[in-house]
């Protein structure tokens, strides 16, 4: 037996060690890609060199909301108040159980109005529509039977006026050239479809008049975590897969659509749980199949300042929703993945997220086995292995550490001493044990789930201001 | 393990690298600061009664050397903003000055990315004050396949430079090189020329059929948005039933601000054209009708209340209450029994009669 299980084991370490390279060269190579790409980008923002134009292309601004009375307002003002000519607010309850509606018409003096609007895609029944405008710019409440979010965002299309539309979270708010700047790539090429805005976590930045002066880690180490997961992932990944064409994923917080793109795949998928990444897939292949050029575009100018759980128990039901998502869309779009004729530009990101997004944590797992099956055998030479290991820690920790202090470096945002030792700490509390904790809730996702496909789960939410933090 | 180690040893020597050259960037920004207050204290003592003196000659040749530089180019640019918001300081300044931009211009034509694209950029800011054509000669050598902002930034300088046959060579230089230029930003571009002149709209419209789709649809928006001479000659384009359709749909919408009486006829036939594939034109003919009151208009109008398209209907209804259609004349609506007319009409009479305050 032992003749199978040396072999085993030596393939399991070679293959995990294999595994552990490949997965930190991307992320190094896509952070100093990014390095040198923002900064080009960023120093053509301060010597303003951009596509001006005075009016854009009609918005709408479709916000999904479910039992957010607390954050409602706040994200309506930021709303309200953006650099932009011509766009529409759309805020659709989706059958919420406390004050969201009641605050929204109250605050806004939002008056009943029937409204006829066509049904280009399938949603619950809309109960209710109440318009109003606030600050010149028009703010329509859509209320509606509860369907998920999903199903909200289809109501929110079939009401808009709009030949484009931007989907945000309830509890985000955009900053003020955000949808100046997301517009950019559709100005840039007239074959874009979708475009993804950068996702900033509020509980991290301070705020006067909707723009971010000051940007601080916060003491909640779940939030301060999450806000260095958040910087890699947007630095690295998304800036260095865009350069191919190739993001897969445009988050559901912030991003730009064509409403007729979206219309023909017939809208918003309610039964998934991760609407935002099934979208986007289902895009790439209809387009695909079409023969029709296309393009799906990220913009790190177009920022969204978003709440992210702090609270250990949201947290987990966050990220266990996003792993089922994207367990749901990569194997109902497998084809992606299989070679369509036109479609291989598609495949590098595809089996980056199968490999190094959905496997990773299982790989990890297997590492583990690995290494206590070794033990038992006696065919652990520790030392080596802890090196090894302390190594890879290392190198991660570097990793991360860089792309933290370079997105500083490149917008030139201050950032006070002890808030470099506190981002430090941060950083290797992130390497040592955060990601662990990631993959511990991935592994278990899986474990007695039974969503209810229009539960959105309840998330702790604070009140906030982009206005006057 | 060791070649683990090289390879981390490699990438730390990178991470450093990358280090030093955010640090290097940081470290520049003072040392900008000091450069523009230096720059702005020299044009401060810049004659404007003897532009043949030595402060002139020397800060002409020292233009030349440092607008080669990117960061001493942008502190020069922001140290003269604050001087060229006195046109008539600015109007002395830049004639007085082209001499050292052509030199630079002919430096820049050897020079690719960020620091061409800046040249551009801070010459199209100043364009209408230059009086030498040649300087904009260069910047249409300029003109490249992969950036957009370069493009843009040329074709700026030509609009305010306002020198008819360079505008449509920058055109027609798009046109050559096959990459997309969006219509809105042509249009938009476009309204800038100052002062907005007949010569202009003639000689784009001479080669209109030389461009691509986009730029012929913002020629299109640029005219509609300064003449109403165009009636006759966008009137027998649609004659022609061959033709973009976007460039059709958009010479359709010309005739709203603009209403010319032999369209009349083909814009009742579109609304009443009962193909799907006309939804487009039946769109635009509802939405252009409100320019030619009457009561054919109005049955015509009402029909299209009930048409299987949204937007045909939205069209209608805005367009109706738009000619003040009076309540009798709505009640036949009100009184049918098609819900939908019902509901949109009702809806954008709530809307008219304010009911919704803005």
């Amino acid at each position: 037996m032992s003749e199978y299980i040396v072999p085993f084991i030596q393939f399991n370490a070679v293959f995990f060690i294999f595994f552990a390279m490949v997965y930190t060269t991307f992320l190094f190579s896509s952070v100093i890609y990014s390095f040198f790409k923002l900064s080009t980008y960023y120093r053509m923002k301060v010597l303003g060199i951009d596509l001006k134009h005075d009016y854009y292309f009609p918005v709408s601004i479709i916000v999904p909301a479910y039992n957010e009375e607390i954050t409602i307002k706040s994200t309506i003002d930021s709303l309200v108040g953006l650099d932009y000519r011509n766009y529409e607010i759309l805020v659709v309850d989706d059958g919420s159980k406390d004050a969201t509606s009641q605050n929204a018409i109250e605050t806004y003096d939002l008056k009943k109005v029937t409204r006829p609007f066509p049904i280009k895609l399938k949603s619950q029944k809309v109960v209710e529509i109440y318009e109003g405008y606030v600050n010149h710019v028009k703010v329509i409440l859509v209320k509606k039977e509860n369907g998920g979010k999903g199903d909200a965002l289809n109501a929110g299309i079939n009401v808009s006026n709009f030949p484009y539309f931007v989907t945000i979270d309830a509890d985000s708010m955009l900053q003020k050239d955000a949808l100046r700047n997301i517009m950019q790539p559709v100005m840039r090429d007239e074959t874009t479809i979708a475009v993804g805005g950068l996702i900033r976590i509020s509980q991290t930045g301070k705020f006067v008049d909707g723009v971010p002066v000051s940007f601080e880690l916060p003491w909640n180490p779940i939030v301060s975590m999450q806000a260095v997961e958040y910087e890699r992932s947007f630095l690295a990944s998304r800036i260095f897969m865009n350069r191919f064409n190739n993001n897969l994923i445009i988050s559901g917080a912030f991003g730009l659509f064509k409403k007729s793109a979206v219309i023909q795949v017939g809208g918003y998928n309610s039964e998934t749980l991760g609407e935002d990444m099934d979208l986007v897939m289902r895009l790439i292949l209809h387009f695909t199949k079409k023969k029709e050029k296309f393009r799906i575009d990220y913009e790190p100018a177009a920022v969204c300042w978003t709440q992210v759980p702090h609270q250990f128990s949201d947290l987990r039901k966050q990220r266990r929703r996003w792993y089922l998502g994207l367990f749901q869309s990569l194997t109902t779009y497998r084809e992606i993945g299989v070679g369509l004729k036109r479609g291989t530009t598609f495949l590098f990101s595809y089996y980056y997220y199968v490999f190094f997004e959905f496997l990773a944590p299982f790989i990890e797992l297997m590492g583990v086995l690995n290494i206590v099956l070794c033990a038992y055998l006696g065919l652990l030479y520790a030392p080596y292995m802890l090196r090894l290991y302390l190594l890879y820690l290392l190198f991660s920790f570097i990793v991360t550490l860089t792309a933290f202090f370079l997105r500083i470096f490149v917008q030139n945002r201050q950032y006070q001493m002890k808030n470099v030792w506190r981002a430090i700490l941060v950083i290797l509390m992130e390497t040592l044990v955060y990601r662990y904790v990631l993959s511990w809730i991935r592994i278990t996702a899986f474990v007695g789930y039974r969503k209810r496909k229009h539960d959105w789960g309840i998330i702790q939410r604070t009140s906030q201001d982009i206005n006057n933090n | 393990m060791t070649l683990i180690i090289i390879y981390i040893v490699v990438c730390l020597l990178i991470i450093l690298y990358i280090a030093v050259f955010a640090f290097t960037l940081r470290s520049q920004s003072s040392r900008q600061d000091k450069l523009t207050l230096h720059i702005g204290k020299k044009l401060k003592e810049l004659p404007l009664d003897d532009l043949n003196s030595a402060k002139w000659t020397q800060f002409q040749a020292d233009m030349v050397v440092s607008g080669r530089n990117i960061n001493k180019l942008h502190c020069y640019d922001e140290a003269l903003q604050t001087f060229a918001r006195n046109e008539e300081w600015a109007a002395v300044y830049f004639p007085t000055m082209e001499e050292s931009y052509l030199q630079l211009a002919r430096h820049y034509q050897h020079v690719y990315g960020q620091e061409r694209v800046y040249f551009v950029h801070h010459v199209s800011q100043y364009a209408k004050y230059f009086t030498n054509r040649r300087l904009f000669e260069i910047l249409l050598s300029f003109m490249n396949r992969r950036n957009i902002f370069e493009r843009e930034g040329v074709l700026q300088a030509l609009y305010l430079f306002g020198d008819i046959s360079l505008i449509k060579e920058g055109l027609h230089k798009i046109s050559s090189i096959n990459k997309f230029h969006h219509s809105k930003l042509i249009a938009d571009g476009l309204l800038k020329v100052n002062p907005v002149n007949d010569e202009l709209t003639e000689a784009l419209w001479d080669d209109f059929l030389e461009y691509p789709g986009s730029i012929q649809v913002g020629i299109i928006k640029y005219i509609q948005g300064t003449s109403g001479a165009y009636r006759d000659k966008f009137y027998k384009y649609l004659e022609n039933d061959n033709g973009d359709l976007d460039i059709r749909l958009n010479m359709i919408r010309y005739f709203r601000k603009y209403p010319y009486e032999p369209i009349y006829p083909y814009l009742l036939a579109m609304l009443e054209g009962k193909e799907e594939s006309q939804v487009e034109y039946r769109i635009v003919a509802a939405h252009t009708l409100v320019a030619f009151p009457g009561k054919r208009t109005v049955q015509a109008l009402q029909k299209a209340l009930k048409d299987c398209d949204w937007y045909v209907r939205v069209n209608a209804s805005q367009s109706l209450l738009a000619l003040n259609v009076s309540m009798e004349e709505l009640e036949e609506v009100f009184g049918g029994d098609d819900r939908f007319a019902k509901e949109i009409l009702a809806y954008h009479l709530t809307v008219k009669e304010g009911q919704l305050h803005e």
